[in-house]
């Protein structure tokens, strides 16, 4: 029995079917299991209605892509069979309702294996078309070979609040459509997985790991405007509000998020707001403030496709020159980026005390792919990150203040950075404006003070390559033929196809860029130099980060762009292809 | 006691001579004095405009936000650490102009906190354009015709949107002014007091000797009650909003703070303000094993 190294499993039907919900409860058990996922949701921006897929990719080795072709299709409709169909690779299964009366005439003389399976039918026998995705479930499980003892338990416990009865007609289902499969082909040989060692794993979404992040950075204050792909982060913190003693506002938009958010860094706490692009414009102002006034605000930009309302459920990494410079004025803050779903975790936390250590603004930003996908990642470690407060004062450590005489607030120190007082203490009364001040933060407009706190402000940031991993290193090689340099989700996509590459021949060595802004040029030069191209991937059309190659790096002749804007992830052999173009 | 000396620092407004803001800020400085309140206790934080440069004028702490977003941030602040008192100042631009969204929220939001609006009817720091409240009729350099828009009548407003305490003072009537500041600070949720406070500058039709002859104190209206919603709707329509003293109040509404730690079972036991640190381990595995 050949033994392969992943599966790709995808179901498709109309928003609202429960297609989603089967491939999670799939995933969860598989999890457990100690297999490696990576999940998909395509859908529209409405409730119900309209096409939408859930893609699971099952494998052995940790996997940051959900891959490309599919072995097992499930469709709960035409569409799906005509829209999917020819991702199935050969070899591989087109399983559809037969009440839609399929049409498969398209895959005629194909080498994929097309069934008629009464998927509603088999679910209205147990009394309801609620249990389709029960009955894919099933179907699913004897397609790929699972044992089917967790899944039974998984059914049970999931439906364990409902009556015997409820969980007894899922169980039927999910029996049923196995059977149903098992009819069909037997169940003799079946091409599966191996077991894997089991391992602690959490299977969440990005959005969702990194309102666990800023949990674990300590913080317990949030004030945030719903918006698409972001909205989750929220709702997660307000979900445990009770449990970690939090305070998280929805305001009325997101100017007030910000603004809400940053008034409880002024005193003192660690707050922050989630938002996307549209929502990330309406902060500039706001942000140039904490700019000025020295706040250690965060914000999360989930990214989408955009300008303006764009495509509010595709990915786009198309807002970095937005979060280096949307803000008026000159700009001190620092843009990081995270390069999978498990940093999306820890480099919050490093977000936060970047904030608090450079007393600056900070933009993190995952995109929509990181932020709406479901991925296995290793456990959490609370612990990884410890918590850094910069240069923030203790009250008992501050010196008598006599008035009228402030707290140096905004010192002019030779690293930029000043003690931090917050309202409350004792002796550390200050003045924070967002007019120009002198040291302690009362207005003043001498030209001599406004160079000098300018200086003071950029001046900061000088260090913030040499305190924080600027960028993720996959570089195996001392010279190599190509440096690929990727930011967010586009990492699997590199990776696949840099491997595929060396298996090639070719030397590719590969950088994940985390921090944007200020842009990491020492770090990279050394693998900038060695490298005969230059090839930056980034899902816009306009090369926004590589024109921040341009602007810092020499030699720009062999710098190459691999762009993509057409709102779907970044694949291996669309990286491959743009590599090989270059070469 | 605190004197009012303890929130005198050393710069001078940038106010006119005669403007009407010296009058609030000497009101403010009477209530915390008088309610005790330390200078490392009081946050006033202001938007921009003239009146908000009132944030850099007391011996405190002090914050000056961006233009219409200071009650936003003050909210952020109180929410942030309760202990503070917390007084948000503004003009009548700031605040029912390009703050307006923030006003009407923060009304509804009810955070305890106090919201001095210093209302001139005019833009002053930009040197005289139209406001909200300005008169139909009244020319400046942006209604050179006389302004057609309708004044808004903010402390009816205020009472639709759901204010639990909404006051109007004069300037010039200290006494008024400030037992309402006090009041505003005391009472338990969002306190709106709207203080006319003349522009001698840019506002030549309402000066002090057009106020003077307007503004009915509701101290002499008799039997007045002010936490009866529709008395309080229907005398601000008999005197066209021009009313001083305590208009609606309403203390059955819980405050946001407070309606929040109920829905959360509770106050937590660690205040926000404590210092920023891990959250408890056991609590925190509990959340990544819902993960699993």
């Amino acid at each position: 029995m050949q033994k392969r190294k992943d599966f790709i499993w995808k179901m498709g039907g109309q928003q609202g079917e429960g297609i989603e919900s089967c491939g999670e409860i799939m995933a969860t058990i598989l999890a457990k299991e100690g297999y490696s996922l990576y999940s998909q949701r395509l859908f529209a921006s409405r409730i119900k209605g309209g096409h939408t897929t859930f893609a699971l990719r099952i494998a052995l080795e940790q996997i940051m892509t959900v891959g490309e072709s599919v072995d097992f299709l499930v469709a709960l409709d035409q569409e799906t069979v005509d829209m999917h169909g020819n991702e199935v690779r050969n070899g591989g299964y087109i399983i559809c309702d037969s009440k839609v009366n399929p049409d498969f005439s398209k895959f005629e003389g194909a080498p994929v294996t097309c069934l008629a399976v009464p998927i509603t039918e088999t679910a209205m026998k147990q009394g309801s078309l609620l249990m389709r995705n029960i009955v894919a479930l099933g179907m699913s499980v004897a397609l790929l070979g699972f044992d089917k003892t967790p899944f039974k338990k998984a059914i049970a416990e999931r439906f364990a609040k409902k009556s015997q009865d409820v969980i007894d007609k899922n169980l039927n289902a999910f029996e049923d459509g196995y059977t149903l499969i098992i009819e069909k082909r037997g169940e003799g040989d079946v091409d599966t997985l191996p077991v894997p060692e089991p391992k602690d794993q959490m299977f969440l979404l990005g959005n969702e790991a990194l309102a666990l992040g800023a949990i674990a950075a300590g913080s317990r204050f949030m004030a945030s405007y719903p918006i698409t792909p972001a909205s989750e982060v929220m709702e997660y913190m307000i979900k445990k509000m009770d449990k970690i003693g939090a305070t998280v506002v929805q305001t009325e938009d997101e100017i007030a998020a910000c603004m809400t958010a940053m008034g409880g860094v002024y005193a003192g706490v660690r707050g922050f707001t989630c938002t996307s692009g549209p929502g990330l414009s309406l902060m500039a102002e706001s942000l140039s403030m904490a700019s000025m006034a020295e706040l250690p605000m965060l914000v999360i930009d989930v990214q989408r496709s955009g300008p303006s309302t764009g495509m509010a459920t595709k990915v786009e990494t198309s807002d970095i020159n937005a979060a280096c410079h949307n803000a008026h004025g000159d700009y001190a803050n620092i843009v990081i980026s995270p390069t999978s779903i498990e940093e999306c975790f820890y480099e919050i936390q490093k977000a936060f005390n970047l904030a608090e250590m450079y007393q600056c603004p900070v933009i993190f930003m995952p995109d929509l792919q990181q932020g709406l996908n479901k991925q296995s990642v290793p456990s959490f470690d609370l612990n990884r990150v410890p918590i850094e407060r910069g240069k923030m004062m203790k009250e008992e450590d501050l010196p008598e203040l006599e008035r009228p005489h402030y707290f140096k607030r905004f010192e002019l120190t030779e690293d930029g950075i000043s003690p931090r007082t917050i309202p409350g203490m004792k002796n550390g009364l200050f003045l924070s404006t967002g007019l120009e001040h002198n040291e302690e933060g009362k207005p003043a407009e001498a030209p001599t003070m406004h160079v000098s706190q300018t200086d003071k402000r950029l001046r900061k940031l000088s260090t913030v390559a040499d305190v924080y991993e600027p960028f993720l290193n996959n570089a195996k090689h001392d010279e190599c033929d190509v440096l690929v340099i990727g930011i967010a989700s586009s990492r699997g996509a590199i990776e696949e196809a840099a491997a595929e590459l060396e298996a090639e021949g070719v030397k590719v060595n590969h950088l994940q860029l985390r921090l944007i802004k200020p842009f990491p040029k020492e770090q990279l030069m050394p693998f900038y130099e060695k490298a005969k191209k230059v090839v930056i991937c980034e899902q816009n059309a306009t090369a926004q980060l590589a024109d921040l190659f341009r602007i810092n790096m020499p030699n720009k002749c062999k710098l190459h762009s691999c762009l993509k804007y057409d709102g779907n992830p970044f694949t291996a052999t669309y990286v491959k292809k743009a590599i090989k173009e270059v070469l | 006691m605190a004197q009012v000396t303890d929130y005198r620092n050393d710069i001078r407004p940038n106010w006119c001579p005669g403007c009407g803001h010296y009058g609030v800020q000497a009101a403010i400085t009477d209530a915390v004095t008088q309610l005790d309140i330390s200078p490392e206790k009081l946050a006033v934080i202001s938007g921009i405009g003239c009146s908000s440069r009132i944030g850099g004028y007391f011996y405190a702490y002090g914050a000056h936000t961006t233009h219409g977003r200071a009650l936003p941030y003050a909210q952020g602040v109180k929410l942030a650490n309760q202990d503070l008192e917390v007084v948000v100042c503004g003009g009548d631009g700031d605040a029912f102009a390009i703050g307006m969204g923030h006003t009407i929220h923060a009304f509804k939001r009810n955070v305890n906190i106090t919201y001095v609006v210093m209302d001139n009817h005019v833009y002053g720091l930009t040197k005289g354009q139209t406001s909200p409240r300005s008169d139909i009729g009244f020319v400046t350099k942006t209604s050179p015709h006389g302004s057609f828009e309708s004044p808004l009548p903010i402390c009816e407003t205020a009472i639709a949107a759901g204010a639990t305490f909404v006051a109007q003072g004069y300037m010039i009537n200290r006494a008024e002014l400030v037992e309402l500041i006090k009041q505003g600070m005391q009472h338990e949720g969002f306190s709106f007091i709207n203080v006319f406070s003349p522009c001698v500058t840019y506002n030549k039709r309402n000066g002090y000797d057009y106020f003077k002859e307007n503004l009915t104190s509701l101290s002499k209206i008799e039997g007045y009650d002010p936490s009866n919603r529709a008395e309080a709707l229907k005398t601000l329509g008999d005197y066209q909003g021009l009313l001083t003293g305590l208009i609606y109040e309403d203390t059955t509404k819980p405050c946001f703070e407070k309606a929040l730690a109920d829905a959360n079972g509770g106050p937590h036991a660690r205040a926000l303000v404590h210092d920023v640190v891990k959250p408890d381990a056991a609590m925190f595995q509990g959340l990544c094993d819902e993960f699993k």
